[in-house]
């Protein structure tokens, strides 16, 4: 960082060039620092992104994958069929259980 | 023991339970453990942008320290909680197909919204709340908390519009061509008086639920001597919150009964046990339900009870001597009181049926005069469109006993937190809360109550309108997806297993930065 470089007026810690002193470069930059900075100086956080990560994995790469297809969107092609078929289920004898 | 039967059934010890069965029962338990952390995310979001603004008010570096204990601990929760919803949106699209593509009209678009409206100021305030303080203005700090609260609860909106849509289905037409609800009138959904009713209901008793989570909290610290002070600065404002929030629940409790006798009054006769309609009904303050009661039988529908009288028709009609229909009315009609019956509707319902059938065959056939000649046919019917699913009349009444203690434990647990905020407030300013060591047992405890009451209120809600995934117009039955019930079996201990892995992760960190203390 050199000497051009300049504290933002909420005296942030986050260091700007000359070029980076327009308002949307500058914005942009801190956006950065603010999650960059804020990612590494977690401590509880850590743990629960692992968490977040894990769950979503799971969430999305096994249960959505193998358990959780959409039923009509897989089994049928255009919305007409989907609309038949629930039609028929509607119209069908169907116990209230 | 639990083994595979036929494709439809499986057989647990020696009960047949169906898809419908275990597809119910993976979306309550899925539901319950998602209303687990959403209400203290709903509530604690605004209890910790309270403190921030006594923190900004003050310039007092004591309630900073506060604030972020208590918005750890909000993060704690809303990591451990977020995206627990969508297991629902899962669910509905394998297990609930019929009833979600009926409903994808209505309700598609606006969750769809709703969901990256929250995505987006998630990403971006919560960002600014938990790696801001160094970086940005006071004042912005707290605009983001509040944003963050604003917008936790605003993506609440539309779930619960959904749900209260389902209670009352309003401003939707039936096309039969695409088998589908769909919209007519946006604002009849959107600002329906159950649909608001349950978002105010709703988002009230979650304030109320993070209130009693900061004042239980505190109250642990007091009982081991520990951040004394901070713990009574946040047991003061989570009490007062609590207290209005108690208030309020109260309040729109008694509206939501108020529409509930008038929208779905056999739920309202299940949630008091009341089989036989009566003018001056009372209503049961304690009772042990007779649960070999049926619809229509000379059995008493309590083995003891402790009646108020006249209260029952008070509160759903706004008369003390008002008639209120019983369960026996309302299966079976009353033609004294004008009251159809689901005996009745299920004649109405079965013809609806036969005529939306003959309308699919003629649109088959392209005999566009019978099809419109079904119609007509269909369109005076279609009200009891979801009776004609009935088999027998007595299955349009909900389980009563569960519907009934459900509802109880709810009043009787939301009749004792605002005691305990008094409680707490006035030893508060006494200046004793740290010596009252019943008091701070019994706070403590109440987080474990809070959820219960929480819980209760939405088994009365749900439970209490079966037979109906859409009342009066379609039974869970032929709502849910023509799937092999063993399906649903192994995914609802799959969920089991993984959220209760969740819970015991959050009840694990949640404690152990209870037990560090606001000095983490």
């Amino acid at each position: 960082m050199n000497n051009a470089s300049i504290y933002n007026k909420e005296n942030t810690g986050v260091f700007l060039s000359e070029k980076e002193k327009t308002p949307v470069a500058a914005l942009s930059k801190q956006l950065h620092c603010l999650y960059r900075d804020g990612f590494r100086s977690m401590v509880v956080g850590r743990t629960l992104w692992k968490i977040i990560l894990l769950k979503l994995l799971i969430m999305f790469a096994v249960l959505k994958l193998f358990f959780f297809p959409d039923y009509l969107a897989t089994n049928f092609n255009t919305e007409q069929e989907r609309a038949n078929h629930v039609l028929e289920n509607l119209t069908s004898t169907a116990p209230s259980r | 023991m639990l083994s595979a039967n036929t494709h439809k059934e499986v057989v647990v010890g020696d009960q047949i339970l169906t898809t419908v069965d275990w597809a119910r029962a993976q979306f309550a338990l899925t539901a319950m453990y998602h209303w687990i952390f959403v209400p203290l995310t709903l509530g604690l979001s605004f209890l910790v942008a309270f403190f921030e603004s006594i923190y900004v008010k003050t310039g007092n570096e004591e309630w900073k320290k506060l604030t972020r204990f208590w918005m750890t601990l909000f993060g704690v929760n809303f990591a451990i909680g977020v995206a627990t919803g969508i297991i629902l949106e899962f669910e509905f699209g394998t297990n609930w197909s019929n009833y979600s593509w009926m409903v994808g009209d209505i309700f598609g678009a606006p969750l769809a919204i709703e969901g990256i409206f929250a995505f987006f100021i998630e990403a971006t305030f919560f960002a600014v709340m938990f790696f801001g303080w160094q970086r940005v203005s006071k004042g912005f700090h707290l605009f983001s908390t509040w944003m963050v609260a604003v917008g936790s609860n605003l993506s609440a909106v539309w779930i619960l519009v959904a749900n209260g849509w389902m209670q009352f289905p309003t401003g939707m037409a039936f096309n039969p061509d695409k088998a589908r609800f769909e919209m007519q009138n946006f604002w009849d959904v959107a600002l329906s008086p159950v649909a608001v009713h349950k978002f105010t209901h709703t988002t009230s008793s979650a304030f109320l639920l993070a209130s009693l989570f900061v004042v239980g909290i505190s109250a642990l610290f007091l009982l081991q001597e520990r951040h004394q002070k901070m713990a009574k600065r946040s047991m003061v404002v989570a009490a007062v919150f609590g207290f209005i929030a108690s208030v309020f629940v109260g309040l729109t409790g008694d509206e939501a009964a108020f529409n509930v006798a008038h929208r779905q009054p056999m739920k309202l006769a299940a949630m008091e046990g009341l089989y036989v309609g009566q003018e001056k009904a009372p209503i049961v303050a304690m009772g042990i339900i007779n649960s070999s009661k049926k619809p229509g039988d000379d059995l008493p529908a309590f083995y003891q009870e402790v009646k108020i009288p006249g209260l029952l028709s008070l509160l759903a009609n706004r008369d003390p001597n008002s008639f209120v229909p019983g369960i026996n009315d309302l299966v079976f009609g009353n033609a004294e009181r004008n009251i159809i019956g689901a005996e009745q509707r299920m004649v109405t319902g079965k013809i609806a049926l036969a005529e939306l059938a003959r309308y699919k065959y003629a649109k088959e056939k392209g005999d566009e005069a019978e099809a419109a000649s079904a119609l007509a046919i269909f369109d005076q019917h279609k009200g009891d469109l979801g009776y004609g699913y009935l088999n027998n009349p007595a299955e349009a009444a909900p389980p009563v006993a569960t519907t009934f203690y459900s509802f109880h434990i709810m009043v009787v647990l939301g009749t004792l937190f605002p005691v305990i905020f008094l409680a707490v407030l006035y030893f508060a300013f006494k200046g004793t809360l740290e010596y009252q060591r019943w008091l701070n047992l019994v706070c403590f405890f109440s987080i474990f109550l809070g959820y219960v009451a929480s819980q209760a209120g939405w088994v009365v809600a749900e439970v209490g309108r079966q037979p109906w995934a859409i009342q009066g117009l379609l039974p869970v039955g032929v709502a849910s997806t023509n799937i092999a019930a063993s399906n649903v079996q192994t995914t609802f201990f799959i969920f089991l297993t993984l959220f209760t892995a969740l819970l015991l992760a959050e009840i694990r960190i949640m404690m152990k930065q209870i037990k560090i203390g606001p000095e983490a």
